[in-house]
């Protein structure tokens, strides 16, 4: 199962196994990830678990889409490496993953 | 910091954002959340949608993993139904008679879908979907080839529909109203929603009522108000929900037609909060009292009852968003008209093919945007929800 870390916005680490075919998004949720919000259910509808990903994954996750960098325009501090994790579906290409949590989501 | 307890009672999504949100915000205290369904929060918007197509599985449907719950310090009481409140006490007592005490209390208590009502014989035929348990039943009947009646065309209803026609059962839908969806759309997208489901077959009938439901060959026998008979293996009801006061109500909160809070989701009661379906709120920046029964209104009460309870800021208010997918098509759509006020809808795009924004003006305002497979038109215009018209010559 490919794993994922998460730093978090006060700098704590938490790796996490996330089953193939799930979305970063759905393996931060059921964990409990503090700042993935994901408001809309992973249909890349609102901005709310918006992460950056790490410099040196950004080749292997690739760009944003163009529907994910508009609702990015939402989301605070959102940067080149952004991405919604909803958007980023796990394979074993991905065990290892990096990702940090913004402080705050676009979220009233 | 306080190490106040506060009793959520209701485990909705609602309810566990509340949870998590106070976790977040650093509350100290005991958290307890209650629910009285036997499953761990889940998110209800699949149920009538990839869940009920027979792909979407129980364990992607909850929120978080059990025990992501403990490791958090959030006491999770599934099957834990709260029979009686004492705000005065700060006591709730359970269906099973266990006490629980309290500083705050958080009502996340949900609403019930209504039954047809005593008027139209047999209607307790037709069942109804809200709960995981719900669907799980519908699922299982949905089976190719039989004949699924739905009263009721608003969104869950014609959700409901497309789905079962995904699974080749055949599907005839009854509104009362002159049009489907017609709480909330403008007339071009209620149409457009309208001509999709006919184009897959749903016999879509509107401006009848079901006048009663008897036992028939092969299932029920529903007779309409115009005299029509139709047929069906099933009868699902989808003609909305009542939110669940009674609780509230018997504990002295003021309700009507939801449990009343204020722009914080503070209820008539000092230490008392209600959020989700059950809320009725006003909000602050338009005076109207809105009972919101969606994903976001859920969302963001949890979070103004967190932040009031830890004395935080509140989160900035937002336009309301809501969506609905039926077949390959997705509605988008923020901010609220006022119904009693009328719209003048300005349409870009094309349905013909399928992709369309209609934006609703009212007094020259923009008052709500409504998007058809255009997300991106659809997060642009969530932004200008209160400008002018002019903006958009």
């Amino acid at each position: 199962m490919p794993r994922a870390t998460f730093i978090l916005s006060d700098g704590d680490r938490r790796t996490i196994d996330i089953p193939a075919g799930w979305s970063l998004m759905e393996g931060a949720r059921q964990e409990g990830i503090p700042g993935i919000v994901a408001e809309c259910g992973g249909g890349a509808l609102c901005s709310t678990c918006h992460v950056h990903v790490a410099p040196e994954w950004h080749e292997t996750t690739g760009p944003a889409s163009d529907l994910e960098e508009a609702l990015l325009g939402l989301a605070p501090g959102a940067d080149e490496h952004s991405r919604l994790s909803c958007q980023i579906e796990m394979t074993e290409a991905y065990d290892g993953l990096t990702v940090t949590v913004p402080e705050t989501q676009a979220t009233g | 910091m306080t190490t106040e307890t506060v009793l959520i009672i209701g485990a909705g999504q609602a309810g566990a954002e509340a949870a998590w949100r106070l976790r977040e915000l650093g509350h100290e205290g005991a958290v307890i959340l209650a629910g009285a369904e036997s499953h761990a929060p889940y998110e209800r918007p699949p149920l009538s949608k990839k869940f009920l197509s027979g792909t979407g599985d129980t364990a992607r449907l909850q929120l978080r993993k059990p025990t992501a719950y403990t490791e958090a310090g959030i006491d999770l009481l599934t099957g834990t139904a709260v029979r009686d409140l004492d705000t005065e006490a700060g006591t709730a007592t359970t269906a099973n008679g266990a006490r629980i005490d309290f500083d705050h209390c958080i009502l996340a208590l949900g609403a019930t879908p209504r039954h047809l009502p005593q008027s139209v014989p047999g209607g307790r035929a037709a069942r109804v979907l809200r709960d995981l348990d719900d669907a799980a039943e519908l699922r299982e009947t949905l089976q190719a080839g039989r004949r699924l009646v739905v009263i009721g065309g608003g969104y869950l209803g014609m959700e409901v529909a497309a789905t079962a026609r995904g699974r080749d059962v055949a599907v005839s839908v009854v509104e009362a109203a002159p049009a489907i969806m017609n709480r909330g759309v403008s007339q071009q997208t209620a149409a457009f929603f309208h001509a999709a489901h006919e184009a897959r077959c749903v016999a879509v009938k509107t401006g009848v009522a079901v006048a009663s439901i008897r036992p028939g060959k092969g299932g029920d026998l529903l007779t309409l108000d115009s005299g029509e008979e139709l047929e069906a293996g099933i009868v699902i009801a989808a003609i909305g929900v009542a939110p669940n006061t009674a609780l509230a109500a018997a504990a002295g909160i003021d309700c009507d037609d939801g449990i009343l809070v204020d722009g914080n989701c503070r209820t008539s009661v000092p230490g008392v909060y209600a959020i989700g379906d059950c809320a009725a709120q006003l909000v602050p920046s338009s005076g109207r009292r809105l009972r919101l029964e969606s994903v976001q209104g859920a969302v963001t009460h949890a979070r103004l009852a967190a932040a009031a309870i830890t004395g935080t800021d509140p989160p900035p208010e937002r336009a309301p968003y809501f969506w609905t997918e039926q077949y390959s098509y997705r509605l988008q759509m923020a901010g609220l008209a006022d119904p009693s006020r009328p719209c003048e809808d300005l349409l870009r795009g094309s349905p013909e093919d399928g992709s369309f924004t209609v934006y609703r003006f009212q007094d020259d305002v923009l008052a709500a945007v409504e998007a058809v497979n255009n997300p991106v038109d659809f997060v642009r215009s969530q932004g200008r929800i209160g400008q002018s018209r002019e903006t958009f010559e």
